[in-house]
């Protein structure tokens, strides 16, 4: 994909600094839900010339905020086979597409503003309350959650669209669930995808993954991996609500194992038992 | 004492420097076009982990990582290959500025090795058993990334001052350390359409003239030049994956080897035209 860092980080920039550019931006999401959408972009390098095929039906917003498991997986996963996985890690490359699937109606514009709190669950709703206060904190807020859920903020919070961007999520997410299903028979898609919605687990996973123990990378081994902690959630080995630490133990407790043998070697099962071996001993 | 004490879990490495060996020495070179990648593996002989390849027991292999893209690989040598491994890459899957390669040793099978004098390990694992499974690794060649470490040694350019079918090569730093292929514009032209034997000839005298080029920048009053091989880490790796050692090496082109060394080390690829 054609995209230019500099002129989109430039632009980032830009919107971050000025009050009035993020009210202009967040217009620019309530006034053009489709039609005309990318005009806003013209001078962002991005691709303009990307071509993203439409899926069997629109996305409505909640499929846009967390893709649920249903028929169309396959087929929404298929839009995004074309592009490379580095551009499904890059914040331009997910605008560029977004801009897309906006125009052409597979998305709205206000999707894109959902936030956290559950009077902000509509984008729409959230955009037009914000516009009507003026609250510059609140502004900068919607401002940031768009800027995220398009596709990132590299300059300020580094390559995270596979955790900031939820199209980017529902592809990493669905990916590692097809191949870890692929080498672990007993494992379902199904559930490695539910496992790995949870966001504190998500996220630990791609920053560990990312920057922390990459030879979890490897197809055999990150199956054996996701086995490991889907078995320890249903023992009760992991609990509600405290995933990141307990993947944190987790990751501690198979890493040195992976740095005195080449566990691709290895059988997917027989990394597995190796790694419930390590964590009962 | 009771056998299972000795028994080492991890198995002692073979690196690019003697540690846990004797002399035992293990490194790779590589040499990568767009997306092929040629490695060669060297480990010295006379130990534990040459008589295990020898074997068949142990393989070498090389794994590509792109920690951006969440992809790591392991690909082991065919025995059928020996010691060099041709890789291919699939463009979408590494970002290329991103990309490291380690190349190793692994185990192929289980076996528990007492060690003695002729594994080439030091004096105080003679006795112990070394415990081996399936991926252990037993070698490592380090990590390198793709692209700044890997095949820029050597580019080429069109120089139209040149006389037909003549060229030049220099030495130059800009900043790092590599050499520069001048072609006359007909050789240029012509470059991609010789048969791959001829640019292997033209390639390996290219390559002579270097190493004699760079044995004189290494050498300081006939002594090795340690400052000149700190400044330029991709001169010495060039030299150390081209023999024993460095010492040796220098040696041999001092003395008029040059174009025997550089006969013997066929990967030589040109980067991209400045």
């Amino acid at each position: 994909m054609n995209t230019e860092n500099g002129k989109f980080e430039k632009m980032q920039d830009e919107l971050l600094a000025s009050h009035s550019a993020r009210i202009s931006f967040l217009e620019h999401f309530r006034d053009h839900r489709q039609e005309g959408f990318g005009s806003y972009f013209a001078d962002w390098g991005l691709d303009q010339k990307v071509e993203v095929k439409a899926p069997k039906e629109p996305w409505n917003a909640d499929v846009f905020r967390t893709h649920p498991w249903d028929d169309s997986m396959e087929q929404d996963y298929g839009l995004f086979a074309p592009f490379t996985r580095d551009e499904m890690k890059s914040a331009p490359a997910w605008y560029s597409i977004h801009v897309k699937m906006v125009e052409a109606g597979t998305l709205q514009s206000d999707f894109f503003a959902y936030g956290t709190k559950a009077a902000d669950k509509v984008g729409i709703n959230r955009i037009t309350k914000v516009l009507k206060e003026n609250d510059s904190a609140e502004v900068e807020g919607c401002a940031r959650d768009i800027m995220r859920h398009m596709g990132g903020i590299p300059k300020v919070r580094g390559r995270r669209s596979a955790e900031d961007c939820p199209t980017a999520k529902f592809y990493w997410n669905y990916r590692f669930a097809r191949e870890i299903s692929n080498e672990l028979k007993s494992v379902d898609a199904r559930t490695v995808y539910q496992a790995l919605y949870n966001s504190s687990l998500w996220r630990k996973l791609v920053n560990t993954l990312e920057y922390q123990v990459t030879v979890l990378n490897n197809k055999r081994i990150l199956a054996a991996f996701i086995a490991f902690i889907i078995e320890g959630r249903e023992t009760g080995r992991i609990r509600e609500g405290t995933q990141e630490k307990e993947i944190s133990r987790a990751v501690a407790l198979v890493s040195p194992l992976t740095s005195m043998r080449q566990l691709s070697m290895v059988e997917t099962q027989e990394i597995l038992a190796l790694f419930n071996k390590v964590a009962s001993s | 004492m009771n056998a299972a004490r000795n028994i080492l879990h991890q198995a002692p490495l073979v690196r690019k420097k003697p540690e846990s060996y004797l002399k035992a020495c293990y490194a790779a070179s590589f040499d990568r076009e767009r997306f092929v990648i040629r490695v060669r593996h060297r480990l010295s002989e006379s130990n534990l982990v040459h008589q295990l390849v020898k074997a068949g027991k142990a393989q070498y292999g090389c794994e590509i990582i792109s920690p951006r893209t969440f992809y790591r690989e392991f690909f082991p040598v065919q025995p059928e290959d020996g010691v060099q491994q041709v890789l291919k890459i699939d463009e979408a899957d590494i970002a290329l500025d991103d990309t490291i390669l380690h190349p190793i040793i692994v185990s192929t099978d289980e076996d528990n090795i007492e060690v003695c004098k002729g594994h080439g390990l030091h004096e105080f694992f003679t006795g112990k058993f070394i415990e081996v499974l399936p991926g252990t690794i037993l070698a490592d060649g380090g990590y390198f990334g793709l692209i700044h470490e890997v095949g820029k040694m050597f580019s080429k350019y069109e120089d139209s001052s040149l006389p037909e079918g003549t060229y030049k090569l220099e030495q130059v730093h800009d900043p790092a350390l590599h050499f520069s292929i001048g072609l006359a514009p007909d050789l240029h032209a012509n470059f991609e359409n010789i048969s791959p034997e001829k640019r292997q000839i033209f390639l390996t005298g290219i390559l002579a003239n270097a190493l004699e080029m760079l044995g004189r920048s290494c050498l300081k009053e006939d002594e090795i030049d340690e400052e000149f091989l700190e400044k330029h880490p991709r001169a010495r790796k060039l030299l150390e994956s081209l023999g024993e050692n460095i010492e040796a090496v220098l040696d041999e082109i001092k003395n008029g080897g040059a174009a025997k060394i550089a006969s013997h080390y066929r990967t030589i690829k040109m980067t991209p035209q400045k």
